[in-house]
């Protein structure tokens, strides 16, 4: 499902600094992979380059198997990924039930409500569909964004610290959610985190260290 | 942010509408003045050419005893019995260096100037000969020489002296009616105080006394007048008005100012509304009593001068008369009625001391007019000149500056060739009125009469004018636009006709006196248009700085939808899209308010010249009122520019939007 091969990133401001030296990766479906390492080693990078939304300097990437690094970026994103960020990224001047809808209704897929609203029963925020999201707290707002990136059925779920922002309790939540809808859906699922009991739960951890990716744990060995 | 939208939306919208009113009034202007170009001197003219005035047909009337060995014009061909009038047995023999005579196919003499109208005919067209000629006009103004609060009508006389084109009356311009004025209220009542007025000596060098006409002559002066208006108002023309005595109601009291000197009143002032003043008058008995606020009591003598403060005006209708017996003005009588301070004052008066304020004027007639009015009239769709022992003028209007009014009288003089020498010749003419010549330079100086007139003084000074530009006929048609077609068709017929050679067939576009002109609209029109562009540049680029706030306040938006999928594409569109409907809603809004001020044209010019303390638009040049009709040109300009200059102004947002990075603005999120 996702094959990242010898993936590259640099920066050249204010000086040369290869953040990725090589990073190669496969994630198949139903699997769940964590990343982790410290503040500052490429983690957000390198999800973002699995997304799509940032472009590696070298390296090859395929999404569904099909290039992820060339024009169709954008429709990988709306029909293979689903996003899930540390601070949420809603819009806020909308309801939840439109914020969940919008990647269909950017993919211009209709019929897509009662999936919504049944995420939104699943994710426990039946009771909020028309409310803002600005109007939601940290978890609920978490939980949105889970049903937003399941929404339009991806292959692929990339989670940047999803429970950063939040207390033990709604971690957990957040934790079981997601590991579970990737499970019971089939859907591959990779989460950044320092968040070690997180780790434990996925199928791989990965430690991104010096640029390149280690596999540290495997619920397969 | 909505506000600088909404502020941006205003900003065009005012731009678009002040671009639309702007262009809508140039154009109309442009258009009413074509329309005067074209309307005094048609959008068509054939002409003769050097061989039609060396043919046999047109030199043949010099030696012919028919035509009383005289050059006919144009109009007098057409009318004329007999194409060829030579007979040899009685004229010259014809000179052997004359062309040969033309004939048709059956052998009869050939008649150009009645083919070229059979031809105008056969296209359905409507045409009338001209003829145009030069001469000086010498106006001889009479006018009332009142003393201040007097009522005596003395007469005195001033000279107005023009070099003027004259060309003849072609009443059968469809435009003609709009061209001609109707009278003023000045003219009418000069033509009131000149109805007793004899034209005698008006062509005399030395001024003679003002002599007054016949009885009969003044009473059928006055019906022509009276039966084609219809008086309304009626106004004091001096402050002096002693028919006020028969209009006090009894029993009421008025105030009034009464100096008294030698114990009596020496004249009473009414102001025109209630004020305090010496005292108050009182009609009782038919005899008016003044009490003053001393206590003292005097009764007025009808001989008593009464005045006003102000100048009453009042509603007035004309009695009933029987014409015979009308020696003067003063044995009209009318039923007046009026305020004065406050108070209703009605009864009858005699014409004195008053004159006309407001008045019905008739000049379009459908049928020939029993008694015609002394102006230009109408009857159907053609017009006519009144007529008279002295012939009619009409003069551009620019003379009613000099004071000239409606009646007056004087004379063209000109120069007659004799085998000698060049005499002066006098024709005398009376002024029945005044039309719009538009902005053409020699437009100013034509003065319109009738066409016997303008042939008689180009036949006695032929030699003076070249006979290309005197003499012609014009072709009249409703729309502008298809000179160019009408004069191609023309051409056409001529050519097959075997006419060609002695006609020239011109439109407006080629005038001498109008080429100029057309070419200044037509740039002006290209200039004021590319202004109008700029300005709606300028205003549009609001909407970059606009949109490129608004591309920077939601750039967190914009990665979170480009996250979901939307392409850079789909983001672009957005913005572009936001451009395009803020120019479109703009120009639906500028549009609906040029709408508006265009039906309201006259309410904002007054407006214009209450702030400005003199006329914002000069009559002379603009009319009475502005042009209000929404140009087609201005409006397909605006239409199709400031959306599209809007689109290409979002474009630039949204081309910084497209160049956003998701993953950095999430990131720094």
């Amino acid at each position: 499902m996702l094959i990242a091969k010898d993936l590259k990133k640099s920066f050249f401001h204010p000086s040369k600094c290869d953040i990725l030296k090589g990073v190669s990766l496969t994630v198949n479906p139903g699997e769940t992979v964590a990343i982790m390492g410290p503040s500052g080693v490429g983690k957000s990078t390198l999800l973002h380059i699995l997304g799509t939304l940032d472009q590696p300097s070298g390296g090859s990437l395929k999404i569904a198997g099909r290039d992820a690094l060339g024009d169709q970026g954008a429709l990988l994103r709306n029909q293979h990924i689903g996003f899930v960020f540390q601070n949420y990224n809603l819009l806020d001047e909308y309801s939840v039930l439109e914020n969940v809808l919008m990647p269909s209704r950017i993919g211009r897929l209709g019929g897509k409500e009662e999936e919504a609203k049944r995420l939104l029963l699943e994710v426990g925020l039946e009771d909020h569909l028309h409310h803002l999201a600005k109007q939601l707290s940290g978890g609920e707002k978490q939980r949105a964004a889970i049903a937003r990136a399941l929404c339009n059925n991806p292959d692929l779920i990339l989670a940047d610290e999803p429970s950063g922002n939040l207390d033990d309790t709604n971690s957990d939540r957040i934790h079981d959610i997601l590991i579970s809808k990737a499970k019971s859906l089939g859907k591959g699922l990779i989460i950044v985190t320092h968040n070690h009991a997180l780790a434990k739960q996925c199928d791989f951890t990965y430690n991104l260290h010096g640029g390149v990716l280690e596999l540290a744990e495997s619920s397969h060995d | 942010m909505s506000l600088i939208a909404l502020m941006s939306v205003g900003v065009i919208s005012l731009v678009v509408w002040l671009v639309l009113v702007f262009l809508s009034v140039t154009d109309g202007i442009e258009k009413n003045w074509l329309k005067k170009l074209t309307s005094l001197n048609a959008p068509i003219r054939i002409t003769p050419t050097e061989e039609y005035y060396h043919s046999y047909y047109y030199q043949v009337d010099s030696i012919s005893n028919a035509s009383d060995y005289r050059y006919k014009s144009i109009g007098e061909k057409a009318s004329a019995l007999l194409t060829d009038p030579y007979a040899s047995d009685e004229d010259q023999a014809v000179p052997r260096r004359w062309p040969e005579k033309l004939s048709n196919k059956d052998g009869s003499p050939k008649d150009l100037v009645k083919g070229a109208f059979g031809i105008i005919d056969n296209l359905q067209l409507t045409a009338q000969d001209y003829e145009v000629s030069g001469a000086v006009l010498k106006l001889r103004m009479v006018r009332p020489q009142g003393i201040l609060f007097s009522q005596s009508q003395e007469r005195g006389q001033g000279y107005l002296t023009q070099v003027s084109y004259i060309s003849s009356f072609t009443g059968k311009s469809p435009l003609l009616p709009t061209l001609i004025e109707t009278p003023r209220m000045e003219d009418l009542n000069h033509l009131f105080f000149l109805a007793d007025i004899s034209m005698n000596g008006v062509s005399e060098d030395t001024p003679e006394e003002v002599e007054q006409v016949s009885v009969a002559e003044f009473q059928s002066r006055l019906e022509s007048l009276l039966s084609n208006m219809e008086i309304q108002r009626m106004k004091m023309t001096s402050h002096r008005w002693q028919a006020l005595a028969a209009l006090l109601p009894e029993g009421e009291e008025f105030d009034v100012y009464a100096p008294i000197k030698n114990g009596m009143i020496s004249q009473i002032v009414f102001p025109m509304s209630p004020k305090e003043g010496s005292g108050k008058l009182k009609k009782s008995q038919g005899r008016l009593h003044y009490v003053g606020r001393d206590g003292s009591s005097h009764t007025v003598s009808f001989s008593v001068p009464l005045y006003l403060e102000g100048r009453l005006s009042m509603e007035a209708t004309l009695s009933h008369f029987e014409k015979k017996g009308v020696k003067a003005l003063s044995d009209f009588r009318f039923h007046v009625k009026a305020l004065l301070q406050g108070r209703e004052i009605l009864g009858q008066v005699p014409w004195e001391g008053i004159e006309v304020e407001q008045a019905k004027v008739i000049s379009h007639f459908e049928k020939t007019p029993q008694v015609m009015p002394p102006w230009p009239y109408f009857i159907g769709n053609e017009a006519y000149l009144p007529d008279g022992d002295t012939p009619a003028v009409v003069l551009p209007k620019h003379f009613q500056n000099s004071k000239v009014e409606m009646g007056d009288v004087g004379y063209f003089s000109y120069g007659a060739a004799t085998s000698s020498s060049v005499q002066e010749q006098r024709l005398p003419v009376r002024v029945v009125g005044f039309y719009d010549p538009g902005v053409m330079a020699i437009g100013a100086k034509i003065i319109l009469t009738q066409p016997e007139l303008v042939h008689a003084i180009n036949a006695a000074s032929q030699s003076l004018f070249d006979p290309n530009m005197v003499n012609g006929i014009q072709v009249y048609l409703d729309d502008l636009g298809s000179a160019k077609e009408v004069k191609e068709q023309l051409d056409a017929a001529f050519q097959k006709e075997g006419l060609s050679s002695y006609w020239n067939v011109t439109t407006f576009h080629e005038y001498d006196f109008a080429k100029d002109l057309l070419q200044q609209f037509q740039s002006d029109k290209y200039l004021f248009t590319l202004i109008g562009g700029i300005v709606l540049i300028v205003a549009c680029s609001n909407i970059i700085s606009l949109l490129v706030i608004l591309v920077n306040d939601k750039k967190r938006e914009i990665a979170i939808l480009s996250a979901m999928g939307a392409s850079k594409k789909s983001i672009a569109l957005i913005f572009t899209l936001c451009g395009g409907i803020m120019g479109t809603l703009s120009t639906l809004i500028g549009t609906g308010a040029a709408m508006l001020t265009l039906h309201n044209i006259d309410s904002v010019v007054s407006f214009l010249s209450f702030l400005q303390g003199h006329d914002a638009f000069n009559v002379v040049f603009y009319g009475k009122s502005l042009p209000n009709q929404l140009s087609n040109h201005a409006l397909i300009f605006i239409l199709i520019a400031t959306p599209i200059i809007s689109l290409l102004a979002g474009l630039v947002p949204a081309v910084k939007a497209t160049k956003l990075h998701p993953s950095q603005i999430l990131r720094s999120e």
